[in-house]
């Protein structure tokens, strides 16, 4: 049984419900728990550790820096709330995003009673991430070849100033053509007459005992934790 | 099913003059019927007018005519009934995909239908065995090549069924043995009794399957309509008119031809290239060398590693064995903006490289990037410009509100402004009519502070027969022959190793 077995629905009610623990839980035990138990269901996940490494580096990046702003400003027991917070949510997030196959992305949004339309807004956007990394990429290498460097200068505020601007000539072409392309897109859409009824989603989803299972222990788990944090006021 | 055009008019919103004026056509079922014209010569147009988008999704502009599906009119339909009959092929496949598996794909349309799941499958595999791409059906879409793609593409929309195909511009980025194939898929479904309309740049290429009716398009206007043959004779009269450009064009080459040929400017030896996230290589031993004087036609299928070599040109990938010199000096010494002086590297897509405000800010990006002063930079700009033919529009233009065919020549004009002796151009043609892409081959060959040595990655067989005094056919990633061009294109052995006959 892997982390993918499971219906998508209830990955994503397990999901939902996890993070808002996540946030709910004060007492830094609980948190200690949650945390271990994300890094747990990411291992049982199976990620590849090559695919999330640079993530993580990432993350311990981020936490270092939010403890050290905690540290200096507010308590140390909120300093490693924070901190167990942040890699709770990063590990369950990694699990869960990196073993989610977008093609049933929108089928099960739609399954859990959004309409059709924000469903598939949401595989054309897994669908265009690709597209987008690639015409990224493209840009890059023509900019390049107009002698432009992103690496930057003078390590001064003014150095600092001047990187926001350089990515000008990266972003803009980026942004004029997915606008400029949306509209093809529209069209191609309406032509093969989408928004025109009720449509038919040809991937089934059914729900097994796993799945009952996992949406009971997903409300458990947040009824928990809402129950200890009122109970410790 | 027949498609009756009468009397067609059409103005755009804020438009005085129609882009299309009085058009009456008639496209009967089974039959091949080939669209030309220059860019704005209201090709798309027509297209969104068949297939209804205009007035249903354009309902600003002015329209008057009449359309209709054998004989009835299309007045009250909606576009979802539309679907049922047309099938609209977009010029860019990526555009139109909206799954990420070929299957869903494939489903999309069937699915916005309301259909029966049991249905739905049954049309998928039916549509992609027709065309070939049933054993596709599990894959992601944006790993397919690019026929593999179109052909997908058009499994979607023959799985709603329709009478009728609308195809813009279905070559434009297919090498020639699967533009050659996917004409063979054209033909066979008209055979099937599918009405074809194509809109097309490469009419040479769509000829090759006599499409049983040929219009071209001037202003909004038909300028000819007639059978293949009458339309072979039309071009072939057309081209006599032309043929002085390509005479100045020799007259530069024989002038180049004869310095003798000493001046080596850009050389590959041995060049090995692989991607780090592939584990085959793109580049396998290549040797080439630039000479002054030459223009060279780089050719190959898809894939073939042209791209990748012209990459390792300017630094943006270094070859992993081997090496790149610029005339005396390793480019492996120098950074890629030092390179850029000496090759510059036009892309296909010009929408990938502009953003600037102003003509003026975007064609001195290079120079300031590359560190020259004002004073040459003002100068080059107005060299470069005169020698895309753009020399009348002022700097303070935007560059997004130019045609697509003067955004192209901008993005020339942009990289000349660097004064690189070696230029390669992607895909010159691409977008291009006929007569604009030659116009500026011609020019760039011509005009004074033109670049010494000129290579074109390129599908477009015509192009490097006419202008190319060398042909560099690549395949999996090696030179398989580089020499004249009527030796290396004429040479049915030769075009057959490498993947083009």
């Amino acid at each position: 049984m892997t982390l993918q077995s499971f219906d998508p629905r209830a990955r994503l009610i397990f999901y939902a419900c996890f993070t808002t623990a996540v946030l709910v839980a004060a007492d830094l035990r609980a948190l200690a728990g949650l945390a271990l138990f994300a890094i747990a269901v990411l291992i049982f996940a199976r990620v590849a550790w090559e695919r999330i490494k640079g993530v993580w580096v990432g993350v311990v990046v981020f936490i270092a820096l939010i403890t050290i702003i905690n540290l200096l400003f507010r308590t140390p027991l909120e300093a490693v709330q924070q901190a167990l917070r942040a890699v709770a949510m990063a590990a369950i997030s990694l699990a869960i995003i990196y073993t989610f196959d977008p093609a049933v992305l929108g089928v099960a949004f739609r399954r859990m009673g959004f309409p059709d339309k924000f469903a598939f807004l949401l595989d054309l956007t897994a669908r265009f991430v690709p597209t987008l990394a690639r015409d990224f990429r493209v840009t890059i290498d023509a900019q390049k070849a107009r002698g432009y460097e992103l690496e930057l200068r003078e390590r001064s505020l003014k150095g600092y100033l001047t990187v926001g601007r350089r990515f000008v000539p990266l972003i803009v072409p980026v942004v004029v053509r997915a606008v400029l392309d949306a509209e093809d897109r529209a069209n191609a859409m309406e032509l093969r007459a989408f928004g025109t009824g009720p449509r038919t989603w040809l991937q089934e989803l059914r729900f097994q005992g796993r799945d009952y299972a996992l949406i009971a222990f997903s409300f458990a788990l947040l009824a928990g934790i809402i129950a200890l944090r009122i109970w410790m006021g | 099913m027949s498609i009756d055009i009468t009397d067609l008019r059409y103005t755009y919103p804020n438009r005085d003059v129609p882009a299309l004026r009085d058009v009456s056509l008639t496209f009967r079922a089974g039959d091949v019927a080939l669209i030309a014209g220059k860019s704005g010569s209201g090709k798309t147009t027509l297209i969104r007018c068949i297939n209804g988008l205009i007035p249903r999704s354009y309902q600003q502009g002015t329209l008057s005519g009449q359309i209709r599906y054998s004989g009835e009119s299309t007045s009250a339909l909606s576009l979802a009934q539309i679907a049922r009959h047309i099938g609209t092929v977009m010029q860019d496949p990526d555009k139109q995909i909206v799954a990420t598996r070929a299957f869903n794909e494939i489903a999309f349309g069937p699915e916005n239908l309301g259909l029966p799941r049991d249905e739905i499958v049954a049309r998928v595999h039916s549509a992609a065995k027709q065309m070939r791409v049933d054993h596709l059906l599990e894959r992601e879409t944006h790993t397919l090549s690019g026929g593999e793609q179109q052909r997908m593409v058009i499994a979607a929309v023959l799985a709603m069924q329709p009478q009728a195909l609308l195809l813009d511009e279905p070559l434009a980025s297919l090498d020639p043995p699967s533009a050659r194939e996917a004409l063979a898929h054209f033909r066979r479904l008209a055979d099937e009794g599918i009405t074809i309309v194509m809109v097309e740049h490469r009419v040479r290429d769509a000829l090759r399957i006599e499409p049983e009716q040929c219009v071209v398009l001037a202003d909004g206007a038909i300028a000819f309509q007639g059978d293949a043959a009458a339309y072979r004779t039309w071009l072939d009269d057309r081209r006599q008119i032309d043929n002085e450009r390509p005479i100045a064009n020799r007259q530069w080459m024989a002038l180049r031809g004869a310095t003798p040929i000493a001046n080596l400017l850009l050389s590959f030896h041995d060049a090995h290239f692989t991607y780090p996230s592939s584990p085959h290589p793109q580049l396998n031993g290549v040797s080439l060398n630039v000479h002054a004087g030459d223009v060279i036609a780089l050719i190959g299928p898809n894939g073939a590693g042209k791209s990748t070599l012209c990459k390792l040109a300017i630094g943006i990938n270094r070859p992993s064995a081997g090496g790149v010199r610029l005339g005396e000096r390793d480019a492996k010494d120098m950074t890629v903006a030092q390179i850029v002086r000496e090759v510059g590297y036009v892309f296909q897509n010009p929408a990938a490289m502009l953003f600037a405000n102003t003509l003026r800010d975007e064609l001195s990006f290079g120079p300031r990037n590359t560190g020259m002063s004002v004073a040459e930079s003002e100068r080059n700009i107005a060299q470069a410009m005169a020698i895309v033919g753009l020399e009348d529009i002022p700097l303070d233009r935007s560059p997004f509100g130019l045609s697509f065919g003067q955004q192209k020549r901008v993005a020339v004009a942009s990289v000349l402004t660097m004064q690189p002796k070696v230029l390669i151009l992607d895909e010159p043609t691409a977008g291009l009519d006929d007569g604009t892409a030659e116009d500026l081959l011609t020019r760039l060959l011509n005009s004074d502070g033109a670049p010494q040595a000129v290579i074109m990655v390129t599908h477009d067989l015509a192009l490097a027969r006419h202008f190319a005094n060398r042909v560099v056919l690549m395949r999996e990633g090696a030179i398989v022959a580089d020499g004249a061009p009527q030796d290396v294109l004429e040479n049915g052995d030769v075009m057959t190793r490498g993947g083009l006959a």
